[in-house]
């Protein structure tokens, strides 16, 4: 069984544009073609994802009509960590030496619609305004807070860091830093959590080309290698977006599941990470992850984030591109740009964001119902 | 009193109470009682219980909310999370005239909401659950 490394990256900037989600896509895929010396032809395999914004093999016309096989990923808010982990496995099974794995999307404004049924959940529960994800998000954080001592400062302070990082990003749509005050007065959306610490549905596109050792090194592209990367989905007791009743009894998250075999699979522990990426689908999120990923114990966040500890140059920076908060969520392609900016960090070239020495990088991403994507990349 | 379903709770008993499933190979409750499955029995759940997470639905919900969600009509709800001690854990609309006053593991009952509809079309019925010390019948 070979490494597997990503010897190319490529991103549409995040944002609203006047393009369409595929478009996004396409560019994206040819940037990263570039980066890694590439053509479409030499593409043994393809895996892509959208949400909204069609299939993303309708991509084929744009990069040559060649016959590769091309597989359509979805899997909620984790299907750009869906796609990557299947492009990594046909690389690691010694099946294939090089191949695409990409997302992109576009989205209305405004939170996400769900239709009840989609999800196995009787009508009733939506109608009566039950069925909406910012509230779990809210509810989360809520019980979270008054259970670890943590404070509406902490929230405040994850979401000024996102907007500080964003305007930092080339990619990202926030490019303006947000003061605290501003954040902590802003619109109340679900209490606790206001309108600066959300992150919206938006437009981008990411490509990525792994590839085997061999062509890796046939390419000279070794500089950013897969060491870790899993999917897991909700345990029985854990607390997920779209539950009517949880169980009395109490369990772990899918994130801790899934961070531990990813853990695992790289040999490595949380404390030899030198830049992370986690999901960060509101301020009280990207707190939650940070201990359901291993990097602190339950209401430690309030101290690290009072001494800055998670901000550029901290001793753990935490979505360092600013996150979906200052990138926004197209959810076919957000897991894919939390991997492209760690393939930046460790090859250094995230320049004025660049985490100095960032050897080991991780990323987590969550979605609905209860999923979470974690990989670990280092150089 | 137009019940927005009876999937969830039984009227017939006086005072109503909210209709779980109990799983026939390991006792555990969930609610509502899944449909999919003859694993389950109905069973009647606790009205009393206590407060397990909360929050302020400050904006109206889209599609298929049917409650009132004209901006300048609607009215912020609570919703949240109660625990009936030894059962489960269930979502519901909360019914408080404070939503300041809402703290973790202060008792709740369980109570009847109208829901004022969207459409003009009257309202509807759904469960919800109230602060114990706001209960006054």
């Amino acid at each position: 069984m070979s490494n597997v490394y990503i010897v190319g990256a490529g991103i549409h900037p995040f944002g609203r544009h006047e393009t369409s989600g595929l478009e996004q896509g396409v560019f994206a895929v040819k940037q990263a073609m570039r980066d890694a010396d590439v053509e479409w032809d030499d593409m043994q395999f393809a895996f892509g994802g959208s949400h909204s914004a069609g299939s993303a093999d309708a991509m084929l016309p744009h990069l040559g009509l060649n016959g590769t096989q091309f597989i359509n990923v979805a899997n909620g808010c984790a299907t750009g960590g869906s796609a990557l982990l299947s492009g990594y496995w046909a690389i690691k099974s010694g099946e294939f030496d090089i191949g695409l794995v990409t997302g992109f999307d576009k989205h209305p404004r405004g939170a996400f619609a769900a239709n009840p049924r989609n999800y196995g959940l009787p009508d009733w529960y939506a109608e009566t305004g039950m069925m909406v994800t910012t509230q779990f998000f809210a509810m989360k954080i809520q019980r979270y807070m008054a259970q670890y001592g943590i404070t509406d400062k902490s929230l405040v302070a994850v979401a000024q860091k996102a907007f500080e990082n964003g305007s930092l990003a080339p990619h990202a749509w926030r490019r303006q830093p947000i003061d605290a005050e501003t954040i902590a007065t802003s619109q109340m959306v679900s209490d606790p959590l206001r309108k600066f610490m959300f992150c919206s549905p938006g437009e981008g596109g990411v490509g990525l080309i792994l590839a085997n050792e061999k062509k890796a090194r046939e390419l000279g592209k070794l500089g950013a290698r897969i060491y870790g990367a899993a999917v897991r989905t909700r345990p029985q007791g854990s607390f997920e977006v779209y539950a009517p009743s949880l169980s009395v009894e109490r369990g772990v998250s899918a994130t801790v599941l899934a961070s531990n075999a990813a853990y695992k699979m790289a040999s490595v522990g949380p404390e030899d990470i030198d830049v992370a990426q986690i999901q960060d689908t509101e301020s009280g999120a990207e707190i939650m992850h940070m201990a359901e990923n291993g990097f602190c114990k339950d209401g430690e966040q309030e101290k690290l984030l009072a001494e800055g500890e998670t901000r550029l140059g901290g001793k753990l920076p935490i979505n360092t591109d600013g996150g979906c908060i200052a990138c926004g969520e197209p959810i076919g392609a957000t897991g894919l740009r939390q991997i492209y900016e760690n393939v930046i960090q460790v090859r250094g070239e995230a320049g004025q964001r660049q985490i100095e020495g960032a050897k080991m990088s991780y990323s987590q991403v969550y979605g609905a119902p209860g999923l979470s994507a974690v990989c670990l990349i280092g150089n | 009193m137009t019940l927005i379903s009876d999937q969830f709770i039984d009227i017939q008993i006086k005072p109503p109470r909210l209709i779980g499933g109990r799983s026939r190979l390991n006792g555990e409750i969930k609610f509502p009682m899944p449909m999919l499955s003859d694993q389950f029995e109905p069973v009647h759940l606790k009205r009393e219980g206590t407060l397990w997470a909360y929050t302020v639905q400050r904006f109206p919900p889209g599609r298929p909310f049917v409650g009132v969600t004209d901006k300048a009509a609607f009215k912020p709800f609570g919703i949240g999370y109660v625990e009936l001690e030894g059962e489960v854990i269930v979502e519901t609309r909360i019914v408080t005239e404070d939503f300041e006053s809402l703290e973790l593991g202060m008792p709740m009952t369980l109570t009847l909401e109208e829901m004022k509809r969207g459409d003009g079309t009257g309202s509807v019925t759904t469960y919800a659950f109230q602060p114990s010390r706001e209960v006054t019948s």
